[in-house]
């Protein structure tokens, strides 16, 4: 009888065994899931004051002493390094930095160094999301910004253009880049961007004429694409 | 040939040349926007309402009520926009589009504020355009000026906006550089330029209503009938369209409306493309791009117990490219009726 009864404790043990392991493997996955979860949750907390922050920036002066602006940095950075596959965080980053060169301009400071580091963030972003019509839109609009116009500086356009060409926002970025430095695109590339800029003649025609006279190109700006069939055209005539 | 043959010679002469000279009088701009009761005057005819799309020529005077404003373009791109009570004739001008050099652009500021933003003459050929007022004579040497002239005082004031100009009388001549004004009185020599912005409020009140004034057109060059035409068919599809809105229920009303926009939206499409070649033959002719204005903001007084001011630009500094909307802000509004608004 005792001899019956030890292959059943041993199946017994086996299956605990088993069950334990299964049990155990559960949990450490839920663990990690809840690990992961919360350093996803860490970085979205770490990234929602320096976002506030990047929204303040916008409609305030700027201040050397603004100690709130320099955390922000700080915040997006471990957002990022929480969330390193996060394009939100990169591109935020990049915003950050580019923000940061408007203030250096605005206080007469030198602006570049914050201007390449936001390159470096958007172009992780493009990484990560290369379909971000803004997100093109923002690289070529900071090689306008640096003078920098090379094939990426045609090529970050095009692609804005070819993405986003009905997006509001990346109309206005793209204006900004055709009607600042036109000649400096690549002839295949005027086009596309010219026609993104003129598909936002309807909705936001008075920002884009605003555009093309701080560039001095209100000349181009009559040469738009079906300018004739916007009342813009009023301007032009 | 006794000498009453040859003073009837001669008078029969002055006579002809009268008559050529009238017949060859062409309009050399249109009016593009109104604001308001303004009037249009030619030669000894009484003076009639101006309406947007009438043809402006040499001799023409624009006269503009107490609340009323009006913008004239002319075929090289000049714009002259006047403000309320105010005045100005066309003394004489004449686009030649193949020898510029040999055109002319001559007005004369009769009462109140005159703003003109050059066009491809003004920025190719500077010494064919001036501007009279009272005792001074304004040479242009760049895009954006506004001049105020109060008969009763002889004072002419001259802010720049961009550019410069050359402010003369017989006293003497003072160059006026960007962001700066200066007043010339009866004979003396102008005054030193200083920054607008230590300006008398007078002077800055009108000077920023003329910055600000709206839906003010390119400085390029167009084709006049296209131009004058589609101006006129765009307030008379406005025109009809604010009938309409005021009186849903009739259809037939909505239907001309929608009729004349569709009119008004070829005419616009048809100048919109006459326009761009007129620019491309000026600069085919050896034509120089004028500068575009930027858009303006009202110009903010000096702080209280500044001292004096150093040159600045009236312009408020640009800033790098933005992605967000900007408007325009104060001035006046050339809505309303007859007025052809790109909004």
């Amino acid at each position: 009888m005792r001899r019956a009864s030890a292959p059943t404790s041993l199946q017994g043990a086996r299956q605990l065994v088993l069950r334990l392991g299964a049990a155990s493997l559960g949990i450490a996955a839920l663990i990690a899931l809840a690990i992961a979860a919360l350093r996803l949750g860490a970085a979205d907390l770490a990234a929602f004051a320096p976002r506030r922050a990047l929204e303040r920036a916008a409609t305030q002066p700027p201040s050397r002493d603004d100690e709130r602006w320099m955390r922000a940095r700080a915040q997006l950075e471990r957002a990022a390094s929480l969330d390193a596959g996060n394009p939100d965080l990169h591109e935020a980053l990049g915003r950050w930095h580019e923000a940061a060169a408007l203030r250096a301009e605005a206080l007469r400071s030198r602006s570049d160094a914050e201007l390449r580091e936001a390159l470096v963030d958007f172009r992780h972003a493009l990484a990560l999301r290369p379909s971000s019509a803004y997100t093109w839109a923002s690289v070529a609009l900071l090689k306008l910004r640096l003078a920098e116009f090379d094939d990426e500086f045609s090529s970050a356009a095009a692609q804005a253009a070819g993405l986003g060409p009905w997006e509001p926002e990346v109309q206005l970025i793209l204006a900004n880049v055709a009607f600042g430095a036109f000649e400096k695109l690549h002839a295949r590339a005027r086009s596309t961007v010219l026609r993104a800029v003129a598909n936002g003649l309807q909705r936001q025609g008075d920002a884009i004429f605003d555009i093309a006279s701080r560039a001095g190109r209100a000349d181009l700006f009559c040469r738009l694409p079906g300018i004739g069939a916007s009342r813009q055209a009023l301007r032009c005539v | 040939m006794n000498i009453r043959q040859i003073g009837l010679s001669l008078a029969l002469a002055l006579v002809v040349a009268g008559v050529t000279q009238r017949a060859e009088a062409a309009p050399g701009g249109y009016v593009h926007g109104v604001t308001g009761a303004a009037s249009l005057q030619s030669g000894d005819a009484a003076p009639r309402p101006l309406k947007v799309g009438d043809l402006v020529q040499s001799g023409d005077i624009v006269t503009s009520a107490g609340d009323a404003s009006a913008i004239v373009k002319l075929e090289d791109g000049q714009v002259m926009l006047l403000g309320v009570a105010s005045a100005f004739r066309v003394t004489e001008y004449r686009y030649d589009k193949a020898k510029m050099g040999e055109s002319r652009a001559v007005f004369g500021l009769l009462k109140g504020a005159l703003r003109f933003i050059t066009g491809v003459l003004g920025a190719s050929h500077k010494e064919v355009v001036k501007v009279a007022a009272g005792a001074a004579t304004i040479g242009i040497r760049g895009t954006d000026v506004t001049v105020i002239y109060d008969p009763a005082s002889g004072n002419v004031t001259v802010v720049v906006n961009s550019g410069a100009v050359d402010l003369m009388t017989v006293g003497g001549t003072r160059t006026v550089q960007a962001g700066t004004y200066s007043v010339a009185t009866r004979n003396a020599i102008p005054t030193q330029p200083v920054s607008v912005r230590a300006a008398p409020p007078s002077v800055l009140q009108t000077a920023s209503i003329m910055l600000t004034m709206r839906n003010v057109p390119v400085n390029t060059p167009v084709s006049l009938e296209a131009s004058a035409a589609a101006v006129a068919a765009q307030a008379r599809a406005d025109e009809l369209q604010a009938r309409a809105a005021a009186d849903p229920q009739n259809g037939a009303l909505k239907e001309q409306a929608a009729q004349a926009q569709q009119q008004a939206t070829q005419s616009l499409d048809a100048a919109a493309a006459a326009a761009q070649k007129a620019l491309q033959d000026a600069l085919d002719a050896g034509g120089t791009l004028p500068a575009t204005a930027a858009p303006p903001v009202p110009i903010a007084p000096l702080p209280s117990g500044a001292g004096p001011a150093t040159t600045e630009p009236v312009l408020a500094p640009l800033p790098p490219p933005t992605t967000t909307t900007s408007t325009t802000t104060g001035g006046t509004s050339t809505g309303g009726g007859g007025t052809a608004s790109p909004n």
